[in-house]
């Protein structure tokens, strides 16, 4: 069976691009547009993987990650987080504070991205990627 | 020695002719010749009395040269008396050129002293007016002098007994003195911060204070600095968010490159459809890049505005066709309710349009899906005319309403709904205000939406059409 991935962002290009980029690695990825959607999206299916934007409306990466944790069995979810805020945040802290498993800075590579997924879900790199 | 040996015969003879006195009249010599040797004697006494005492008196080489002078002129007791009586007037006179010096010296001391008090009270005034607190203290820590803005500072603490106790209330100052006194004036300038409520507004301020040369005392200066750290964290937020602006379209650029090198789209279609949205995002880079250096132009007032007879509902739907799609893609209605008439508009049509597109946008950022924008326009008597631009989204708090048309200022709560440079409104309102004329208004309420409504002076420069031409300002 194919991992889920849930990816989160407001912005339609990234979340296109990361949807086209993963489903073509074969994927099972579901795009919600903000924090509360991807909550909503966690809770009704189980995700492996949860991929997410920083700032957003109505709920933000924090709060979704925060809401995350908290719900029973999704507290060990890897997630990614997406940011244009480079160095404004400090990224140990905020992977030591959210257990967020890596943190990628906007503009980021797709390619970076895929490969990242792979090692998180212990994926052998597949011909081609 | 020659003054000395000179009174003794001065004195000496007539003391003798007296003394022989009672021997003239033991000897029976006749009176008169008594009285004559008695004013002779008496005469002579007096002269060498007063050039002695003139002598002592006038303590110049010159006076007791002559008087040496004249003691050594041995000849007839007239001569004696005539040289007493000249060296009397060279006294007088000297003594007079010498009063006629003094006179000229001290009217001279006081112009001085007048020039003086005058430059005394130009510093004094100038030193009054300072924005800065000014206070010079003793090295004991006496208050010798403190300015308006000084004792404004002091009168911030409360009433106290004193304006030492008063000045002893910030903390920092006292410190900041002992600090200086501890040390000698070639350590330099001693600084501190503090912060102070100064009626409802906490603020910042930054102290200096320094020995003053001759270790005269203390000189401190206050400085309120809570306009220049405002404006220094605005442009900091300011810089945060207009790299994080551009970053997104090149986030969305990167992605969409890639996934085309790597052949990620599905078809060719797929294919035209992300260059397309490339070259959208470059596009939208493109504008924010021209929107911070219009504003920019427009602070240091390089902009060139173009006036010209425009229509203004022409104006108007040239920002809403650019809004559609965004509006489109967000599920948001928008509504154009633009008035039936010809409204005549005097302006740059280019900027114009750009406001109300900023306007249009903000709408749509800041209402959710499913929500609605609505612009209207009508003409209100005819002079004028109102565009009303009304959505039904997040709203802006009450406290931020003063605020939203500063430069760089963003709603903190938008902060992490939507990004933003905080330039759009300050844009908007040059526009209208400065460069149309018009005045701006908003009304807002939190989670119920928000309206902003614009008056502009119609009117054309050409003669041909009906409407009067209304006065505006003419083109820079």
């Amino acid at each position: 069976m194919n991992h889920r991935i849930i990816v989160c962002d407001d912005d339609l290009h990234i979340t296109r691009a990361v949807s086209m980029k993963l489903r073509r690695a074969g994927f099972d990825v579901e795009v919600c547009r903000d924090g509360r959607y991807g909550l909503e999206a966690s809770e009704r299916k189980r995700p492996d993987l949860v991929i997410t934007d920083y700032q957003m409306p109505r709920l933000d990466g924090f709060g979704l990650i925060a809401g995350l944790r908290e719900l029973p069995g999704l507290d060990e979810v890897p997630v990614i987080l997406l940011t244009a805020k480079g160095y404004e945040l400090d990224h140990e802290q905020i992977k030591a504070e959210f257990r967020v498993t890596e943190v990628l800075v906007k503009p980021f590579s797709p390619r970076e991205l895929l490969s990242l997924v792979n090692s998180i879900l212990a994926i052998e790199a597949p011909v081609g990627a | 020695m020659h003054r000395r040996r000179n009174i003794v015969t001065a004195i000496g003879i007539p003391t003798l002719v007296v003394g022989l006195l009672p021997a003239a009249c033991a000897y029976s010599l006749t009176a008169e010749i008594v009285v004559a040797a008695v004013c002779l004697t008496g005469s002579v006494l007096t002269g060498a009395v007063a050039a002695i005492v003139v002598g002592r008196h006038v303590a110049s080489a010159q006076a007791r040269l002559r008087c040496q002078d004249l003691c050594t002129r041995r000849g007839a007791g007239v001569g004696f008396l005539s040289g007493i009586v000249d060296e009397a007037a060279r006294i007088v006179d000297s003594a007079e050129s010498r009063a006629a010096d003094a006179a000229a010296l001290r009217a001279q001391f006081e112009a001085r002293e007048h020039i003086q008090n005058v430059r005394l009270a130009q510093l004094e005034a100038a030193i009054e007016m300072l924005r800065d607190g000014v206070f010079v203290l003793d090295n004991e820590g006496r208050l010798q002098l403190d300015n308006l803005a000084a004792r404004q500072l002091m009168d911030a603490v409360g009433a106290a007994e004193d304006r030492l106790e008063q000045l002893e209330k910030i903390p920092a100052l006292p410190k900041l003195f002992q600090e200086c006194l501890r040390k000698n004036r070639s350590a330099g300038r001693q600084l501190a911060e503090f912060e102070l409520r100064v009626g409802d507004e906490p603020r910042t301020f930054g102290a200096m204070a320094e020995r003053m040369p001759g270790n005269r005392g203390i000189v401190m200066v206050v400085t309120d600095r809570t306009e220049t750290e405002l404006a220094r964290t605005r442009h900091a937020e300011f810089v945060s968010s207009v790299s994080h602006e551009l970053k997104t379209p090149m986030a969305s650029i990167k992605a969409y490159i890639e996934l085309l090198m790597d052949g990620d789209a599905a078809d060719a279609e797929e294919q035209q459809e992300l260059y397309g949205f490339i070259d959208g995002q470059i596009d939208r880079l493109t504008e924010m890049v021209n929107e911070m250096l219009n504003l920019a132009r427009i602070e240091s007032g390089v902009i060139k505005i173009q006036r010209e007879d425009i229509e203004l509902n022409d104006t108007l739907n040239k920002a809403v066709g650019v809004v559609v799609p965004v509006a489109a893609e967000k599920e948001i209605s928008l509504v154009c309710e633009l008035s039936d008439l010809y409204l005549p508009l005097h302006g740059d049509g280019d900027l114009f349009s750009q406001a109300i597109l900023n306007l249009l946008s903000n709408a749509v950022k800041y209402t959710p899906s499913g929500g609605e924008v609505r612009i209207k326009s009508r003409m209100d008597d005819d002079k004028n005319a109102v565009i009303e631009i009304r959505d039904n989204g997040m709203g802006i708090p009450a406290e931020s309403l003063p605020h939203i048309f500063d430069r760089f200022y963003r709603v903190p709560e938008n902060n992490k709904a939507a990004s933003g440079t905080g330039l759009g409104l300050a844009f908007v309102h040059y526009v209208i205000t400065d460069i149309h004329s018009g005045s701006i208004a908003v009304d807002s309420v939190v989670d119920q939406g928000t309206t902003i409504t614009i008056r502009v002076a119609l009117g054309h420069l050409r003669k041909q059409k009906p409407v009067e031409p209304v006065a505006l300002s003419s083109s820079v």
